[in-house]
């Protein structure tokens, strides 16, 4: 198997996959970090998104060797020294979930929007967030979250 | 006040509420979070009705074995919360303090609870919830009459809180069912025909996992199989996923007769 060198969270990570592994697959069940979640598997749900390099990307389909030498942060990454991010503040305040499953795509996605501009335009950022599939319907305190995030610059 | 099937069916306090030493109140239901919250909502409703801080409420999942039998375990909307579980609280209330009127030797309408803490105005005696009932059996009926706080008296209900498990899907440390690990685990999804035509003729026997044999050996009884389709395992989560696509890539379909 092949070896792939990796930065998650900050960390360098070295693991043994097949070239064809999807990234979610190494980091759920080689990193242990199953924030994000398998979904649909088809790249069209949103539940596996990480940032790379900033930018909200999913992972269920992309071969994780395709990532190398890129900095990927997932939902576990983003709060540092126990200080959650504005955006998990923000999603809290809002109650943005209801089961959850959805959600750490949905503050993956909605802070790779806030780290493009600093004011999406459209209602809750319209691309941010309304890519992502909830099946839950909580859409609208999403949505708030991203408008308050908005608000408060 | 009204029948409540519920109340009916789990007449004894000691279903509902256990004090214990370590100073925590734990709360059992027969409704399954699916995330409608109802856990949170049950909490606050049993901080306010025994005045303590919404911290050491611990609500203990729904079980079949020993936890209250409330007929459907699943509702969007748990239509009688506030029918009964303030009853439970209010009779573990008013037992607390009347066993506390004894130990401290006073009326019951001289004491004030504060967070578990009972205290009589008159002689500033102390006791708490933990000393009086830790890991002790209630072992008396819920008073479906017991008194309830007035609108006006509580601290709790009505005003905006956090749910309680927001924070750790945020941080994504909430443990799913798929997040879970379990020993000789396998996962599997149908793998189904790209047109409704199509038969699977074939399979690659270099299956990247290098666990079919295994696979198709063992899980074959426990997983249905899907009429056209294959069903795909993997011994490790998603790995499904990988072999779905090498079976796209090498399945060999017939062709539709009408192409």
């Amino acid at each position: 198997m092949p070896t792939l060198n990796l930065r998650v969270n900050g960390e360098a990570r070295r693991v043994e996959a097949a070239s064809d592994t999807p990234l979610l697959q190494v980091l759920r069940n080689q990193l242990g970090l199953t924030g994000a979640k398998l979904g649909c598997g088809l790249e069209q749900c949103g539940a596996c998104a990480v940032l790379v390099d900033g930018e909200s990307k999913l992972s269920c389909v992309s071969a994780a060797s395709e990532f190398e030498g890129k900095e990927i942060v997932t939902v576990e990454g983003l709060a540092k020294d126990g200080k959650l991010s504005n955006v998990q503040r923000a999603f809290i305040a809002e109650t943005a979930a209801q089961c959850g499953y959805c959600t750490p795509g949905m503050v993956i996605a909605v802070t790779g929007l806030f780290r493009r501009t600093a004011k999406p335009s459209g209602r809750g950022g319209s691309r941010g967030a309304l890519d992502h599939l909830c099946r839950c319907g909580s859409h609208a305190r999403i949505l708030a979250a991203v408008d308050r995030l908005r608000r408060e610059g | 006040m009204a029948e409540n099937p519920s109340l009916t069916k789990n007449p004894n306090l000691d279903s509902w509420i256990a004090i214990t030493r370590d100073g925590k109140v734990r709360v059992r239901m027969g409704k399954v979070d699916i995330g409608q919250k109802i856990s949170s909502a049950v909490s606050r409703l049993a901080a306010e009705e025994l005045d303590v801080a919404p911290g050491r409420i611990v609500m203990i999942r729904p079980d079949t074995i020993d936890g209250p039998d409330e007929g459907m375990t699943s509702a969007q909307f748990d239509g009688g919360i506030r029918q009964r579980r303030p009853p439970a609280s209010a009779t573990a209330r008013a037992v607390l303090l009347a066993k506390a009127a004894v130990a401290l030797g006073v009326e019951v309408d001289e004491l004030d609870i504060d967070d578990g803490t009972i205290t009589a105005r008159s002689t500033n005696s102390a006791t708490t919830y933990w000393e009086l009932q830790g890991d002790q059996a209630f072992g008396v009926p819920i008073d479906i009459g017991a008194r309830i706080k007035p609108a006006s008296a509580r601290k709790l209900v009505g005003k905006p809180s956090a749910p309680l498990d927001l924070e750790d899907i945020v941080t994504g440390r909430h443990v799913f069912v798929n997040d879970m690990v379990m020993d000789g685990m396998v996962h599997a999804r149908p793998v189904r025909p790209p047109h409704a035509l199509a038969r699977l003729e074939a399979v690659d026997e270099g299956f990247p996992s290098g666990s079919r044999g295994r696979l198709h050996r063992g899980p074959r009884r426990q997983f249905p199989r899907h009429r056209r389709g294959r069903r795909i395992c993997g011994d490790q989560g998603g790995q499904g996923v990988v072999q779905r696509r090498a079976l796209d890539d090498w399945a060999e379909t017939r062709q539709p007769r009408h192409l």
